[in-house]
């Protein structure tokens, strides 16, 4: 792909192309993807840090607006709470979207606010009819004052409730069906909850409704030990292990969303997540070669 | 168990206010203790890995580990309110000036205010210059009424130690030259280079400035002694970009 033949024109874009490559925006890169504008199918910015509305962030996004397709990914509405939705941050989000309309906008399936304490963390949500209800009612009235739709993605989780009436996939589903939204699929989270928990990643990619998912995170995690053995931690702190970049193998096959390189800690020069960016791009041409050989 | 009951005792242990976990009927790999514990780490690392992005030179001065301390006692007692981190902080420095840990460093707190100055300043986009034209054209008595303005998000800070020169020794790496003894007022002004810029001010730059954020008006302020002189000097350097008129308070 050639992005900048294709962008010259001083136009914002409404739509992310099928199985473009993206990468997360991370400040120590901001400049560097300015000055270079390296050719990445898309960016995908953290809603909360671009807020202000007279800000220096607002400015360089003004410029990304112009060269790259965008995605807004939310971290703060806790639409998994109990609390009711945060009009203010609602508000802000909706200032945001109305003025860069991005290709994709999404949040969590996860909660992190409690009687009005915030603790900058996604947090696990039973799988029960209850919380079901509360996800969807939080989120149709997200939607409803967007006037657009949201994707929901799955969350990592270090524990399960005993409370809980159904699988993850099966909830994600149902969000999916009763709040008509669409579903952000984080591969990574997917292989690390699948070794921490004990299940199939591939059941899991076998029974997610395939037609709503518009977004394919990928990512990395570290491994840390505790008394009784090791488990994943979901840290997006290093590059894409071999495990999950054989999920995208799979998932490729039958889903063409355009997929993302996240990297939130550590992190380390553009050079490499371009790599990274540059590795899926391989990935996936060497799936689709394998299908036109077997065709 | 209900939604609102679970939450409440997740948040409870998260805030080390219960440490009770079984009616959470956790399961999986690992003791729920453990597996609560990943969670609560997660909670406190996470913000006090946000405080010490904008309080870094605070973080300099004590070091890792007392620093980790101090953002923990400040998330419990001052527990984040906003979905958005971003705004979080802001009374770390009073936190700071109150805490018993901390009085063995008399000047923390105010480099806790410089460090919150300059990350608030960074943020801005500073695009106004000094409306001249604007001035010149209100009659001579409407000039007198108007008010002087700062740039948004510009701090004015007088403090009883040389926080400028710890400030900036602690990012050089050395504060042994420094007098412990003097007094230091600065400005901090967001730029559109340097994303902050920090001058340090005379007394009669510091009261002059001081008495335009405390909204005294032009009428008011030209009684001051060298008050030409020191208008110039703050439009020239940017510490003053706008102005405002009597009914626009």
């Amino acid at each position: 792909m050639n992005l900048l033949n294709s962008t010259v024109n001083n136009h914002r874009f409404s739509t992310i192309k099928d199985c473009a490559i993206g990468i997360g925006l991370r400040s120590p890169h901001h400049l560097q993807i300015l000055t270079e504008q390296p050719p990445v199918g898309w960016l995908e910015i953290h809603s909360e840090n671009f807020f202000q509305p007279q800000s220096q962030q607002r400015q360089l996004l003004d410029k990304l607006a112009e060269v790259y397709p965008l995605s807004f990914h939310g971290i703060g509405l806790s639409l998994g709470s109990t609390d009711p939705v945060n009009k203010r941050h609602l508000a802000l989000m909706k200032e945001l979207i109305d003025c860069y309309q991005p290709a994709l906008i999404s949040e969590h399936l996860s909660w992190s606010s409690f009687n009005g304490q915030y603790f900058n963390d996604l947090l696990p949500v039973p799988y029960t009819a209850e919380s079901l209800t509360v996800f969807c009612d939080h989120l149709n009235q997200v939607q409803d004052v967007l006037g657009r739709q949201l994707l929901v993605e799955n969350p990592t989780t270090y524990l399960t409730f005993a409370d809980s009436e159904m699988y993850e996939w099966e909830f994600m589903n149902e969000i999916q069906r009763r709040c008509q939204s669409g579903i952000l699929l984080d591969l990574n989270n997917i292989y690390v909850n699948s070794i921490n928990l004990g299940f199939s990643a591939e059941q899991y990619l076998a029974q997610i409704n395939l037609d709503a998912v518009q977004e394919i995170h990928l990512a990395g995690f570290t491994r840390k030990t505790l008394d009784n053995g090791d488990i994943l931690i979901d840290t997006h702190g290093s590059e894409v292990s071999e495990q999950v970049w054989q999920l995208f193998r799979i998932f490729r096959q039958t889903c063409q969303a355009p997929a993302l390189i996240e990297w939130d800690t550590n992190i380390p020069p553009l050079e490499i997540l371009l790599a990274q960016a540059a590795r899926a791009e391989q990935e996936q041409i060497d799936v689709l070669n394998s299908q036109q050989v077997f065709a | 168990m209900k939604l609102t009951e679970l939450q409440q005792q997740f948040s409870e242990y998260l805030l080390y206010q219960s440490s009770e976990l079984a009616d959470l009927k956790i399961t999986g790999p690992f003791a729920a203790e453990q597996l609560m514990a990943l969670y609560r780490n997660n909670f406190y690392i996470s913000i006090t890995e946000y405080l010490q992005v904008c309080f870094a030179n605070v973080a300099a001065l004590v070091g890792e580990d007392f620093f980790a301390q101090l953002a923990k006692a400040f998330i419990i007692a001052q527990p984040l309110r906003c979905a958005s981190i971003e705004v979080y902080g802001s009374d770390f420095a009073n936190f700071i000036s109150c805490c018993e840990q901390a009085q063995s460093v008399p000047y923390l707190a105010d480099v806790a205010r410089l460090d919150w100055a300059v990350d608030r300043a960074k943020s801005e986009l500073q695009h106004a210059e000094f409306p001249f034209a604007r001035l010149a054209a209100l009659p001579g008595a409407a000039q007198l009424e108007i008010y002087f303005q700062l740039p948004p998000n510009s701090i004015l800070l007088a403090s009883n130690h040389p926080v400028l020169s710890i400030w900036l020794g602690v990012k050089q790496g050395g504060l042994e030259s420094i007098d412990m003894h003097s007094q230091e007022s600065v400005i901090i002004c967001p730029d559109r280079i340097e994303g902050a810029k920090i001058t340090a001010l005379s007394t009669t730059q510091y009261q002059f400035l001081a008495a335009i954020n405390n909204q005294q008006n032009l009428q008011s302020l030209s009684k001051l002694d060298n008050f030409q002189q020191l208008l110039s000097a703050s439009i020239t350097a940017g510490f003053i970009n706008n102005f405002i008129r009597e009914g626009e308070l």
